[in-house]
């Protein structure tokens, strides 16, 4: 996948290695690391030393030149700490460009912030930073610090290869234990790294080296799925005060249940009655859990607070039952309180969310994840439900969480599951319209468009904009019409069958060209689909279609009087292992005509050598999709 | 006496308002509750009901003279998008050991349940406390049991031992307000000013009042605002505080007979003087002795007035590095700055205007707001926060700033493009300063193009970058890679795929940029019918309005003025004659603010297209917005207006028929 480095450029760094007194110089970098590239990781170094089930050091160093402004970001100049991990050492030495040291930053020059997102009410997690202000590039940061924990649950992952952008030129880990601890690995995608392993019983040691930059490439799958990444995990660790075990996801689970959340889950008789009123008289469980989930969208929000075992735990179901706000562990385990109280079982499931499909290490149990959601059984159809957001469909995911593992915790342990995926045909989006066109060119006429699947996430979002931004929004969703004049709006969130209808009245008085005697029109304004991917003489990466969609449009046009229609295109036909493209245009009438399209992406998982065919494809759309129809004035 | 009779009149009304209408804390009516949308503005998702401010000063005993605020506000959330108005954070500033308290913090969420008001309590644990930075403490707090529909109110009052600084009087949020009362009430003892901004009716009430905890009069002077519409964000605004309809109150002396006397700012000039005479400013003005040898060495031989301040700026440029950090005095100091090569805005350009002195050039610093800082409407030391310096040559004024290695003389950062500045002379005196470029910033480009058969084009674009778009241009080009600058100039360009890139200039300022490439474009001609039709622009028009709202509230802001030509030679392909082009066009704004000409013409086998637009103003007030609007309306039609090829027959007489009609 990527390429080696010559052994002649191996041999060139270590000769220049040897000097000690430029080590850090960057004028004689070699080509192979510059390539591409706004920053060099020289050296990136991580020691973690674990002493005992609650105590580890963990030392990092980076050393990293910066060859552009916008290698900045590559320094990573922060050491983050909270109530129980302390900064011991934090220094910085700054190298100019011919590796003679020009600066030196101690502990008192670092900046100490609270390091809680601006969307976060309280968390006590804080970070120490550095600013340098470089006079001339390339300059070089060696940055060092250390800190001990008695978390250990969290074993730093060793990532060797930087960021897209940044090339390393050597990167190690080193990990020691006792002997009598058992420690777990996971090796994921070393396959096409050189990576050297000198590790032995009780010390884990990997070392890669020269590691050109690489480019971001569209539709390429995540960087941390291409990327190698060792992950280790104890067996016994401690987090917060509370001493763990685990070996796979099952006893993973069982104990996150027994610490975490049991409980945790006692609501007041009050609400067990009110809801308990709420569902009196449904027999059906699938009934009942809606109501509760209707009961939960209108009387909480999502508020982050992070406290509680490192932000791990959930508050008390009764907290949230009297403030009527909670984060998404919160409001999961409120969710799941009530349905317990009406004899109703459902488990709280941690899930890797985010637009990429990650899921968690299906073999390899460790504290993973970065939101919860919950799973309420229901034979072969498990529901989930997003109990952060008051206004998704019962049991609808969105591409927030759908289609990937998660670890759904019940009483007897964890299960790896997966959450329900749209693809394909589920994603839909149908377009019909009426529309005149006129003799100036203009047009005037109604379109309505039904969504389901990811499609309804995306459109039903305009659902809750202001009038003003939902004119701009229809004025930005059809930007290939000039002049476009927004009449009238409405829109149906049907949220029981996840479909979003928007039915629009409208103008626009530069829609088609006037050239000479001729009107020039496309007869698809409304559903335009002109991304075509980028091009790339050499493509590295695969690629994928995540969710897949299909868009079906049907536009009946009528025609202005005192104008010939030269000639009717003849129909489009694309199929491909990509999906299928289908124009058809009739005519009914003199002056009427039918405009009818078929577009179908197919989700999967592709070769790079597949890109280009796949290009092709978008392109081929694109142009269909850009078709002009002309007419002659009879004058 | 006719005015004090109006004064009279006015104060007794407001009196018997406040009688009639005075909102208690706790108090909510069914009838706030039962509310569904914001009367004058349905697409508020919350409203304020209530806004209530009053600061004053108190004497304590033991720790003297303090400033206190006391705040109420009760807040209306019509549906789930007004939840964020139920989050409140406040911001307490301490410096060293003294510090800014809270106390009294209440608050209550009310909610309607069959028909019955239901009030929940802000409970202390709900209350979250942090260090957010060294100099500020954050009280962050979010209402409880909220639902669509609720009311929430809380009250707090803030003691702050910083009396000089009187936070500005907010009149305007995001969302509306419905009723404000604000007061301000100051010491005989103190002078101050009262400044206004926005484009709110503000009448304010002055009574004087008697102070009890020092017992002496004071001045208190009040703000009743009703139906206070929400200020909405627009594109082409550099920064929309400016338009925040806000008083602000400065203190400008104090005096007590026989005790103490001090001035504080009061005027521009007044603000230019404390600055000036503040140690990190004046002094560091008249230091020389760090930079004479090299900087003499630098200068010897040229004479020549201009060409001296160019090395001058240079020189510093290359010698000090900007630290991002902006402020109108140093930070390090001059000499500091210059040994360890780094500054901030002070540093820097006070280090240019000593060395302008020095080098025979009358030079003086011009004091300034940058954008993010908003537009310094009242006299304040806040109001400014960067510096950059000017020197008058020839009875000529330029403008420099060495803290951006791509802005040269007369060309400043963008930020620092903020109205105007203030110039101070030698003597300490000020006057004001234009800061906005009078100079356009042009873009000149010529494509020559040849059409393929399958519907691509290519050909090679020269492209000429000067003054801000230069400076624009070069800030991008070099700060990273030469290949991710090209993809992104690929994308920008509609997805053109370039090759045979070059550059000139890209660091050189004396002179324009120019870049120049290959060009291949994909499906750009459309085949119908026998014909080709395209626009002859390709990727360079403009094919989107810009402005989509049908309304605007304030100016649109450019920056600078700027002039965009594109020249396009197309090779009519061999076999193909024209059949029509679009129409040679003039479009103009009133009094000539913008201009766009177009014309395209046959010749000697090519068509030539020149399309040029010209926004001769940096700034276009709203009321020509929808002018501004139909502007571009009409230009992306015209530039989206399509040339049309035929095809050539054996006898050169296709369209005869239709022809003779």
């Amino acid at each position: 996948m990527r390429l080696f480095v010559p052994l002649i450029s191996c041999l060139m760094l270590c000769f220049i290695g040897t000097g000690q007194e430029n080590e850090y110089q960057s004028l004689t970098l070699d080509k192979s690391l510059t390539n591409n590239a706004n920053a060099v990781v020289r050296l990136d170094e991580t020691i973690v030393e674990i002493s005992s089930k609650k105590r580890m050091t963990v030392s990092k160093r980076r050393v990293i030149t910066i060859l552009k402004k916008t290698g900045q970001s590559a320094i990573n100049p922060y050491a983050f700490y909270d109530p129980v991990t302390r900064i011991n050492n934090l220094s910085v030495i700054v190298y100019d460009k011919k590796g003679k040291e020009i600066e030196e930053l101690k502990k008192k020059d670092f900046k100490d912030v609270s390091a809680v997102d601006g969307g976060t009410l309280y968390g006590d997690s804080r970070v120490k930073y550095f600013e340098y202000t470089p006079i001339e590039y390339p300059y070089t940061i060696d940055f060092t610090y250390s800190y001990d924990t008695s978390n250990t649950v969290f074993l730093p992952k060793w990532s060797p290869v930087d960021e897209y952008l940044v090339s390393t030129e050597k990167s190690t880990y080193k990990l020691t234990l006792p002997t009598d601890f058992e420690i777990r690995k996971k090796e994921k995608n070393f396959e096409n790294y050189p990576i050297e392993n000198r590790s032995t019983n009780s010390m884990l040691s990997y070392s890669l080296k020269n590691i050109p930059a690489s480019k971001r490439e569209m539709l390429s799958p995540a960087f941390y799925e291409i990327e190698p990444q060792l992950l280790v995990s104890l067996s016994d660790f401690h987090l917060e005060g509370v001493d763990g075990q685990g070996n796979d996801w099952a006893s993973m689970g069982k104990w996150q249940f027994e610490n975490l959340l049991i409980e945790k889950d006692i609501i007041p008789e009050s609400t067990k009655n009110t809801v308990g009123k709420l569902v009196s008289g449904i027999d059906n469980t699938l009934e009942k859990t809606k109501k509760i989930y209707q009961y939960v969208q209108d009387n909480t929000r999502y508020i982050s607070v992070q406290l509680g075992i490192g932000g791990w735990m959930p508050i008390e179901a009764a907290e949230v039952d009297r403030v009527k706000y909670g984060d998404c562990k919160g409001l999961t385990n409120y969710t799941k309180a009530l349905l317990k109280s009406q004899g109703i079982e459902s488990y709280y499931s941690v899930v890797w969310a985010g637009n990429y499909k990650r899921s968690i290490e299906p073999d390899f149990a460790s504290m993973e994840g970065n939101h919860v959601i919950l799973n309420v059984p229901n034979e072969e159809n498990d529901i989930w439900l997003e109990c952060t957001s008051q206004s998704m469909p019962f049991g609808f995911l969105s591409s927030f969480t759908d289609d990937r593992d998660v670890l759904v915790i019940t009483p007897n342990g964890g299960v790896v599951k997966r959450t329900d995926a749209y693809l394909n045909e589920h994603n839909s989006k149908i377009t019909t319209a009426n529309f005149a066109l006129m003799a100036d060119g203009s047009i005037k006429g109604s379109v309505k468009i039904k969504t389901s699947g990811i499609q309804y996430d995306r459109h039903s979002r305009v659902y809750s904009l202001e009038e003003k931004k939902k004119d701009e929004y229809y004025k930005e969703y059809w930007d290939n019409i000039n002049g476009l004049k927004v009449d009238d709006i409405s829109l149906e969130n049907n949220k029981s069958d996840v479909q979003f209808v928007e039915k629009i009245k409208l103008e626009a008085s530069g829609f088609a060209s006037l050239v000479g005697n001729e009107l020039l029109f496309n007869p698809n304004p409304f559903d335009q689909d002109d991304f075509v991917p980028d091009r790339y003489r050499n493509r590295k990466f695969p690629f994928q279609i995540s969710r897949g969609y299909l868009n079906e449009s049907e536009f009946t046009i009528s025609l202005p009087e005192g104008f010939d229609l030269s000639e009717i295109p003849t129909p489009i036909e694309i199929e491909g292992k990509f999906g299928s493209y289908k124009v058809t245009i009739g005519s009914i009438d003199a002056t009427t005509l039918i405009y009818k399209r078929k577009l179908l992406i197919l989700s999967g998982k592709y070769s790079k050598e597949d890109y280009t065919s796949f290009r092709d494809f978008k392109r081929a759309i694109a142009k269909g999709d850009n078709l002009k129809m002309i007419l002659k004035s009879k004058i | 006496m006719i005015k004090s009779k109006f004064l009279l009149l006015l104060v007794f009304v407001f009196c018997l308002e406040l009688q009639a209408q005075e909102i208690k804390f706790g108090k909510v009516s069914k009838a706030e509750l039962l509310e569904k949308s914001y009367a004058k503005d349905s697409s508020a998702n919350a409203a304020y009901l209530y806004r209530y401010r009053s600061s004053y000063y108190n004497y304590n005993k033991g720790l003297g003279l303090e400033l206190v605020t006391e705040v109420h506000e009760r807040i209306k959330i019509y549906n789930n998008d007004g939840f964020d108005y139920a989050t409140k954070i406040i911001n307490l500033y301490q410096s060293g050991s003294t510090d800014e308290e809270i106390g009294g913090l209440k608050g209550y969420s009310y909610a309607l349940v069959d028909d019955k008001i239901v009030e929940t309590k802000l409970e202390k644990e709900n209350i979250f406390k942090s260090e957010y930075s060294k100099n500020i403490k954050q009280v962050k707090l979010t209402m409880p049991n909220l639902k669509e529909g609720s009311v929430v109110e809380y009250k707090y009052r803030i003691t702050s031992p910083f009396i000089q600084s009187i936070d500005e009087f907010r009149f305007q949020e995001e969302i509306p307000i419905k009723k404000i009362e604000a007061s301000m009430r100051i010491f005989d003892y103190f002078k101050f000013n009262q400044r206004q901004k926005g484009f709110l009716p503000l009448k304010p009430i002055t009574t004087s009042v008697l102070n009890n905890s020092l017992d002496v009069q004071a001045i208190k002077t009040e703000y009743n605002l009703t139906d206070v519409p929400a200020l909405k964000e627009e594109h082409f605004v550099t920064n929309i505080d400016n338009y925040r309809s806000a008083v602000k109150f400065e203190i400008v002396s104090l005096e007590i007979p026989g005790v103490r006397q001090e001035n504080f700012s009061k005027s521009w000039d007044d603000v230019v003087e404390t600055i000036y005479n503040s140690s990190s400013f004046g002094k560091e003005l008249k230091k020389k002795k760090y930079f004479e040898d090299e900087l003499d060495a630098e200068l010897a031989k040229i004479s020549d007035q201009k060409k001296r301040l160019e090395i001058v700026v240079n020189f510093v440029k290359n010698k000090v590095k900007w630290n991002e950090h902006k402020g109108v005095g140093c930070d390090e100091g001059v000499k500091n700055a210059y040994d360890e090569k780094v500054g901030n805005s002070g540093d820097i350009n006070l280090m240019i205007v000593a060395m302008l002195k020095h080098a025979g050039i009358k030079a003086y610093p011009v004091l300034l707001s940058t954008r993010d800082n908003g537009i310094p409407l009242f006299p304040t030391i806040q109001g400014f926060n960067y510096v950059i310096a000017s020197a008058k040559i020839e009875g000529k004024v330029y403008l420099v700033d060495g803290t951006d290695p791509y802005s040269s003389i007369d060309i400043l950062p963008l930020r620092a493009i903020n109205w105007w500045g203030r110039m101070i002379s030698d003597g300490g005196t000020s006057t004001m300063v234009e800061l906005t470029p009078k100079k356009k910033s042009v873009d000149i480009s010529v494509l020559e193009v040849s059409l393929n058969e399958d519907g691509s084009i290519e050909g090679n674009c020269k492209q000429r970058y000067t003054e801000h778009n230069a400076m624009l241009f070069r800030t991008l080009y070099n700060k990273g890679t030469q290949d991710s600058f090209l993809e992104n100039l690929e994308k920008e360009n509609d997805d053109i795929e370039i090759s045979n890139y070059e550059i000139k200039n890209n660091e050189d300022i004396s002179k324009p940029v120019v870049q120049s490439y290959d060009v291949y474009k994909e499906d750009v001609v459309d085949e119908a019918g026998g014909k080709l039709y395209f626009s002859p622009l390709f990727y360079k028009g403009l094919n989107e309005n810009p402005f989509k709202s049908e309304i605007r509230e304030f100016p649109v802001e450019y920056g600078f003025p700027w002039e965009d030509t594109f020249v396009v030679k197309i090779k009519i392909p061999e076999g193909y004659q024209v059949e029509s082009i679009p129409e040679a066009a003039i479009l103009s704004l009133p009094e000539r603010m913008g201009v766009f000409k177009y014309e395209i013409v046959e010749r000697d086998g090519f068509l030539v297209l020149n399309s040029n637009v010209a926004m001769n103003t940096s700034i276009v007030p709203s009321q020509d917005y929808l002018l501004l609007k139909e502007f571009y309306n009409q230009l992306v039609e015209k530039q989206s207006e399509k040339v049309v090829l035929s095809k050539i027959t054996g006898n050169g007489f296709e369209d005869s028929a239709a022809g003779s009609r």
